[in-house]
């Protein structure tokens, strides 16, 4: 790619010999700002009109807090580029050469190229220069500025220790890049230092800048949410990162003149075309933004299609991003349909959905109508944000054409358009009311079509006609009966089910409870029956046995009571038997009567005989005897006297 | 041509429609008192259709498994007692058991009832020359009121003298096996004695019922 050297040949060598001098000793340099009295000495030398190319610079890309001037005395009014100087041309040069500028930069009818990384044969040692930090240091740039006194001066004028700050904060960026592997790419950081390469493809097509200024600026996609996140907190960075890729929106032009061009040749006689915009009032300027709305933009990745309530989709036009800038979008005023709906009395139930979905209908979140705006109004907030990069860029081009006599108000207004552009459009528009302009162009009323939306007037004057008439409450309910708080009918089934289900639970759990405890308590009852019946059984057979043997020991007492004692017979017998009586034959049972045929020797012993046994009543009860006669025998003669004894025992002789 | 009932009707539905809008009003009103009753209804009705019975029941066996508990606590102590007293001091001991069948047995045991005769007239100086058994399965009455099988025995016995036939009425009488002499019959000219004698023996009457 062929470069372009905008230094006089006078200058180009010795700038290069310096170059390659410092490039040998080092990468990295520290910038020299401790000594007091080299930045006082630039400080003091005033340069206007260099300055003004410096604030110039600064203007185009983007927010120029870090050249803005820190007192009135460093205020200066700016030139138009046809007053550009050489040693203006000779910074934009080792600028260049530094590769300093890397974001594409449209000054004044240069092109300058951003974000474009330049490799040569000094940067490729440096692990920074390949993560995209820019290696050339204040100090390196200082270095060459002693090499050249008019370079030395520039840039001692537009020294500035923040500039020193700005440059670290870029390579830690940078190195936040490296570290999260985020884009190489440093997004673009509109400080003085980051100076680039001239846009060679103008360049090398013809050596004029077209005036024009690009509206489009290049965010790339790639920065991440931490960039993001960092620059809520970095108060010093004006200029908001936007994740996307802005829209090409009309350009606002301004309508009090026409964009007047210069041609400035590409040297020092070189002519630029750069457009001329009138003064912008301070009060089109919007607010800047807070904190909380920049780093809730974080998370909207895209510029989405405006969340627009259902009812009003259909009514609303769809927003389209690109548009042409002869054909601006009109965005109707949005209504809110639902206020529409009129309004019917309480116990009148239109026929609507079904009632599952008036169920779900309650529990969902209703749509808050600050929301509604907000949302119809994003869109276009991300318009206006265009719109001021657009004025932001447009800024050098304003400042040339102002006259010398305006260097207060341009100086406020500079303020203004640095600061942050606010989305949330509820500030923008008062701006928009207050506008001090007079009656505008069609075009310009076509883009005021455009902002209408931000205004909420016009709702105000056409919502009333339409609602009015569907606004009155109408009711010919009498009080009495309103002022009864009546259940919706969902309400009502739900109370008539739980009033029914409720119940019919409670009886049915207890139904299954007392037959469950039912069949547990006849599961105990048999248990226990059981056990029961096999004591008694045992007890029964105890009791059984006991009994046999009671009875077989009674039965055994009974008999032995009972018990005949023959010998007890026979013992009384002997003793109440007399001497001389004797017996011949025995036979007895136990009925009591005994009959015994006895023999006495005489009469008399047998009378005592029966005596004896009359008189023993303990053995005897009755005593009878008969068959007395003599017993004699041949031979002995008369032997005693026969007698057959008949006894009755006395009662159980045998058994007592 | 309306007739007469097509004049009354649309006065009647307008009546009924009056009637059902009080009706529906007063619903409105009282909804929730109604949704109360119902609440109410339905839980007396359940009651006393599902759950008083089964709840009338439950209490019947809850008060029949306390009562069986209750028994079954007396029963077990009496149980535990028996058990207690059998381990203490048993009904009888084996010898006492043995004699105790011996004596009254469960049976009419003949065998073991010549055994016992021909021993006692051996010891006694007599010998058995004669054993009748009469009559068996005779059932008598105790004293108790008992009933007693009896078994009468005829037996005939040779030697020994008048002392020895006492001794003789004397091991009779005090044998173990129950024996009654229930006729004697003897004269002094022989040596042959005759006795009649009856056998007791305790029938198991429980066992066989």
């Amino acid at each position: 790619m062929a470069r372009i050297n905008l230094l006089p040949e006078n200058l180009r060598e010795q700038e290069q010999k310096e170059m390659e001098k410092t490039a040998s000793r080092s990468k990295t340099f520290n910038v020299e700002m401790t000594n007091p009295e080299i930045q006082k000495s630039r400080l003091n030398k005033s340069d206007k009109p260099k300055e003004s190319f410096f604030k110039k610079i600064s203007n185009v890309l983007g927010p120029a807090k870090t050249v803005k001037p820190t007192d009135d005395s460093l205020s200066y009014p700016t030139l138009p580029p046809s007053r550009l100087s050489s040693a203006d041309i000779d910074l934009l040069a080792l600028a260049k050469k530094d590769r300093f500028l890397r974001q594409p930069v449209q000054v004044s009818g240069h092109n300058f190229n951003r974000g474009i990384k330049i490799k040569s044969a000094e940067d490729k040692t440096s692990w920074k220069e390949d993560l995209g930090v820019p290696e050339v240091s204040m100090r390196q740039m200082s270095s060459a500025n002693n090499a050249s006194n008019t370079r030395q001066e520039l840039v001692g004028k537009n020294f500035n220790p923040k500039v020193v700050l700005r440059m670290d904060k870029a390579r830690r960026w940078n190195f936040l890049d490296w570290l999260f592997g985020g884009n190489i790419d440093q997004p673009a950081k509109p400080t003085i230092q980051s100076f680039g390469e001239m846009n060679e493809k103008n360049s090398s097509k013809n050596h004029l800048i077209k005036a024009k200024p690009s509206v489009v600026r290049e965010f790339t996609k790639e920065h991440y949410w931490w960039k993001n996140l960092f620059s809520v907190f970095a108060k010093t960075e004006k200029k908001p990162h936007l994740p996307i890729k802005m829209p090409i929106m009309p350009k606002f032009q301004p309508h009090q003149a026409p964009v007047k061009t210069t041609v400035v040749p590409l040297t020092t006689n070189a002519v630029s075309k750069a457009p001329v915009f009138p003064k912008i009032t301070k009060s089109t300027q919007p607010k800047g933004q807070s904190w909380w709305s920049v780093f809730m933009s974080m998370f909207a990745s895209k510029p989405k299609k405006p969340k627009l309530p259902i009812h009003n989709m259909q009514s609303l036009p769809k927003f389209q991003p690109k548009m042409t800038p002869i054909k601006p979008v009109v965005v109707p005023h949005p209504v809110h349909v639902a206020s529409l709906k009129p309004i019917l009395p309480k116990n009148i139930k239109p026929k609507g959905p079904s009632w599952w979905s008036k169920l779900m209908a309650k529990f969902k979140a209703k749509p808050k109508k600050p929301q509604i705006i907000q949302e119809k109004i994003k869109p276009i907030s991300h318009d206006l944000h265009h719109y001021n990069s657009e004025i932001k860029d447009l800024k050098p081009q304003y400042k040339f054409e102002t006259p010398a006599s305006h260097h207060e108000p341009i100086k406020h207004e500079q303020a203004i358009l640095d600061k942050p552009i606010n989305h949330d459009l509820h500030h923008y528009k008062p701006e928009v009311k207050d506008l001090n302009v007079p009656p505008p162009s069609p075009l310009h009323q076509d883009k005021k079509k455009v902002e209408a939306p931000h205004v909420e007037a016009p709702h105000k004057k056409e919502l009333p006609e339409k609602l009015k008439k569907s606004l009155v409450d109408i009711n010919f309910i009498p009080e009495d009966l309103l002022a009864i708080s009546y259940y919706t009918p969902i309400w009502k089934t739900l109370i008539i089910l739980l009033a029914v289900i409720v119940p019919a639970s409670a009886v049915v759990g207890a139904y299954f409870w007392i037959d469950k405890e039912s069949q547990k308590v006849k599961s105990d009852l048999l248990v226990s029956e059981k056990v029961l019946n096999d004591l008694n059984f045992s007890l029964s057979d105890y009791q059984k046995k006991t009994n046999q043997l009671k009875n077989r020991l009674t039965t055994l007492q009974g008999l032995l009571n009972s018990h005949i004692r023959w010998t007890k017979f026979f013992t009384a017998l002997e003793k109440y038997t007399l001497d001389g009586v004797y017996y011949g034959n025995f036979s007895a049972d136990t009925s009591g009567q005994v009959v015994l045929p006895a023999t006495a020797k005489d009469y008399g012993t047998l009378a005592s005989q029966i005596v004896a046994l009359k008189n023993a009543t303990d053995f005897v009860s009755e005593v009878k005897v008969d068959n007395i006669s003599m017993k004699s025998d041949n031979r002995a003669g008369i032997i005693g006297v026969s007698f057959q004894l008949k006894m009755v025992l006395a009662d159980k002789f045998f058994t007592k | 041509m309306l007739t007469n009932t097509d004049e009354q009707n649309p006065k009647d539905k307008a009546k009924s429609g009056r009637k059902k809008k009080r009706l529906g009003m007063i619903i409105n009103k009282y909804f929730i008192f109604i949704a109360f009753g119902l609440f109410l209804v339905v839980l007396i009705v359940g009651y006393f259709l599902m759950l008083k019975d089964n709840y009338a029941s439950l209490n019947q066996a809850q008060d029949k498994l306390s009562q069986a508990k209750s028994a079954v606590m007396f029963l077990s102590k009496e149980h535990q007692a028996m058990i207690d007293s059998q381990a203490q001091s048993p009904l009888l001991s084996p010898t006492e058991d043995r004699l105790f069948s011996l004596a009254l047995p469960k049976s009419f045991d003949l065998p073991s009832a010549i055994i016992q005769l021909t021993e006692l007239c051996k010891a006694t100086g007599f010998m058995v020359t004669k054993v009748d058994v009469i009559e068996n399965n005779l059932v008598a009455t105790s004293a108790s009121g008992q009933k007693v099988g009896k078994a009468n025995l005829s037996l005939s016995v040779v030697g020994g003298d008048y002392d020895a036939w006492k001794r003789l009425l004397l091991a009779l009488e005090q044998s173990v096996m129950i024996v009654d002499v229930s006729s004697i019959d003897f004269n002094s000219q022989s040596a042959n004695y005759k006795l009649n004698l009856t056998a007791y023996y305790y029938p198991d009457t429980d066992t066989k019922q």
